[in-house]
């Protein structure tokens, strides 16, 4: 256990490095690029009076080193900086109203997506060369190229308007929301015994949530499928198999092995995870960090656009950490 | 070795890479279809695609086969034109990121050292950062247009050419043909380009075709959000966006037919690149 603890303690030190590259490479798209964002966020019709006073309160008018230091220096002490529209609010604050919104989404795609693609991944195996794994195989290339928004509308189309059955947008009906306590709103509902918010925000979540899981589990069919059949090709389930061990234990053993790189494939889908949830969110008018950017955007506040980029990028080392951790607990092979 | 191995591969008809050929030819007849009218919109097109055709919101007819916008503009003219603008961003930008990315791979790869490591550190942090995301930022601070989306984009897929080609750099470097190479006297340079680079190319062709389906939805989702084009200029993902709010009243073709169209191209390119795999990475698939 003690190389256990070491390895987690030497990758999360990894970690400094890579957020490093990661805010620079923000700071750079945002400050040093051709182009003043200001500027062209704004739009060309405002006086340079104007111009100048937004440059000053996002603390764009001083040198470039002195910006990089300040940025580098706030983001490490949790300051965001103030949102440039309404009430100033800091803009940690307003990413956190907005945060748990894009949390519950993606957590629900992704656990459709790692189901569907677990199915159709062991059926394509278990009936390799059928007809069966053809099909399959071509729901996984058929799901990779959907394209989240007309897929999401689509969807809206059939259940929410012809079938009229399910909502075609928002978190939750209005007046419904659960008492906050997490925020993901079906945790909460659970957590206050509220069953009508609990269904409320369970029909809410289902299209987007199934958009993004369908358009995901693509690469997890492929992924299930191939690594069980390399698995099941290996000499000890061969020995298995010749002893007259029953064919569900068999799938045990097999599956438990299958999966180490699938959780790997986990890390790096929940970058896509969040990209998409950006497009499933604008579809579905789903109030999350996704239209929070997009809407930043639009108002020309500037600040909040930053601290949404810089709050994924956390976001994404933080979750590579988790993924190397859970690999590292799984695989003994991978401890150093 | 590799040209032996890849002939053998091709001539012998098993069942698998019979799939693999078809996959291309089939990913190659949707990619012809979209190209056909992406050059020739002017004449397959009935009508200009920007100016009235019919009475606004009128479901598909005979004379307007799918149907009019909320504009009275022909939907089917707006997707035949609308395939212009995917082509040349996500063409000029795939030939972008990888003119950056495998040079890039190739000589980080060879060299190795600190300077490999540093790189490597720097598009892994950017491969781990959300693609969408990023190309949002660029796009958001450069300002919407049309050369704005292919930079955007073209930084988003550099690191993917990156890895590929430095992985593969990695393999090669060791093998016994560079090393006879490097004893008859071939420096570095020379090495890289007659003995490694050669070797990169079916790699590079593959990623370049799933790259690029990858980042026709990133374009079609930049331009969905109105980073690309702006009204009339007829481009898939913004026709999409400005179809979603008739969506509720259930004028389902201006959904149905510009988003269709993102999903049939990327597919193309997916089956290309899917295939193309298949055929010359042995191993991969079983």
């Amino acid at each position: 256990m003690a190389s256990l603890k070491a390895y987690i303690a030497t990758r999360a030190l990894l970690v400094i490095p890579t957020v490093i590259i990661l805010l620079t490479l923000v700071f750079f798209i945002l400050r040093i690029l051709p182009g003043d964002p200001i500027a062209s966020m704004v739009g060309q019709k405002v006086p340079p009076e104007v111009l100048e006073k937004l440059r000053e309160e996002a603390g764009l008018n001083k040198p470039l080193i002195v910006q990089y230091v300040d940025y580098i220096f706030n983001i490490i002490h949790g300051d965001f900086g103030r949102s440039m529209i309404w009430g100033k609010r800091p803009v940690l604050s307003e990413i956190m109203d907005r945060f748990p919104a894009t949390l519950e989404l993606t957590i629900f795609g992704f656990i459709i997506s790692v189901i569907l693609g677990v199915i159709t991944g062991s059926v394509a195996a278990f009936r390799r060369g059928s007809k069966l794994d053809a099909s399959m195989r071509v729901y996984s290339i058929i799901a990779y190229s959907l394209f989240i928004p007309w897929f999401g509308m689509v969807l809206q189309m059939i259940f929410g308007v012809y079938f009229d059955i399910l909502p075609i947008g928002g978190r939750i009906s209005p007046g419904m929301e659960p008492e906050r306590i997490t925020s993901l709103y079906v945790l909460d509902s659970i957590i206050t015994l509220n069953f009508k918010a609990l269904s409320a925000s369970l029909i809410h979540l289902f299209l987007p949530s199934l958009t993004l899981g369908i358009v995901l589990s693509g690469a997890y069919t492929r992924l299930v499928r191939n690594n069980l059949i390399d698995v099941l090709s290996q000499d000890y389930i061969t020995a298995y198999r010749s002893r007259g061990v029953k064919n569900m234990k068999i799938v045990r053993h097999a599956m438990k092995n299958a999966f180490i790189p699938v959780i790997t494939l986990m890390g790096l889908q929940f970058a896509i995870l969040l990209a998409g949830a950006v497009l499933t969110e604008t579809t579905f008018s789903w109030p999350g960090m996704g239209t929070f950017l997009l809407e930043r955007i639009q108002y020309r506040d500037y600040n909040s656009v930053q601290g949404a980029i810089v709050f994924y990028a956390l976001f994404v080392a933080l979750i590579s950490l988790v993924v190397d951790v859970i690999y590292a607990l799984i695989d003994p092979r991978i401890r150093y | 070795m590799q040209v032996k191995n890849l002939a053998t591969k091709i001539f012998r008809p098993i069942i698998p890479e019979a799939e693999g050929r078809n996959m291309v030819i089939a990913g190659m007849i949707i990619v012809a279809i979209v190209l056909f009218m992406a050059i020739f919109a002017d004449i397959i097109s009935p009508y200009d695609p920007t100016k009235l055709a019919g009475k606004p919101l009128s479901p598909p007819s005979a004379q307007n086969l799918m149907g009019t916008d909320n504009l009275g503009r022909d939907v089917f003219s707006r997707v035949i034109y609308g395939s212009r603008i995917v082509l040349m961003v996500v063409f000029s930008a795939s030939l972008v990121s990888m003119s950056i990315g495998v040079p890039i791979g190739l000589i980080s790869g060879y060299f190795g050292g600190k300077l490999d490591r540093a790189i490597s550190m720097i598009m892994d942090s950017m491969y781990a950062f959300p693609s969408l995301i990023l190309a949002i930022a660029i796009a958001a601070v450069l300002g919407p247009s049309v050369v704005n989306a292919v930079v955007a984009i073209s930084v988003v897929y550099v690191p993917t050419y990156f890895r590929m080609t430095r992985g593969q750099t990695l393999s090669l470097k060791s093998r016994l043909f560079v090393e006879a190479a490097r004893a008859a006297g071939a420096g570095n340079l020379r090495i890289m380009r007659r003995y490694i680079f050669p070797n990169l190319v079916t790699t590079v062709i593959v990623v370049f075709s799933l790259s690029i389906a990858d980042a026709i939805l990133t374009e079609a989702g930049l331009s969905f959000l109105g980073f690309i084009v702006t009204a009339p200029t007829p481009d898939w993902g913004f026709d999409l966006s400005s179809g979603r709010p008739y969506l509720p009243s259930g004028y389902w073709w201006m959904i149905t037919f510009p988003g269709a169209m993102v999903m049939i191209l990327a597919l193309g390119f997916a089956l290309i690149g899917e295939g193309l795999s298949e055929l010359y990475a042995p191993g991969r698939e079983r």
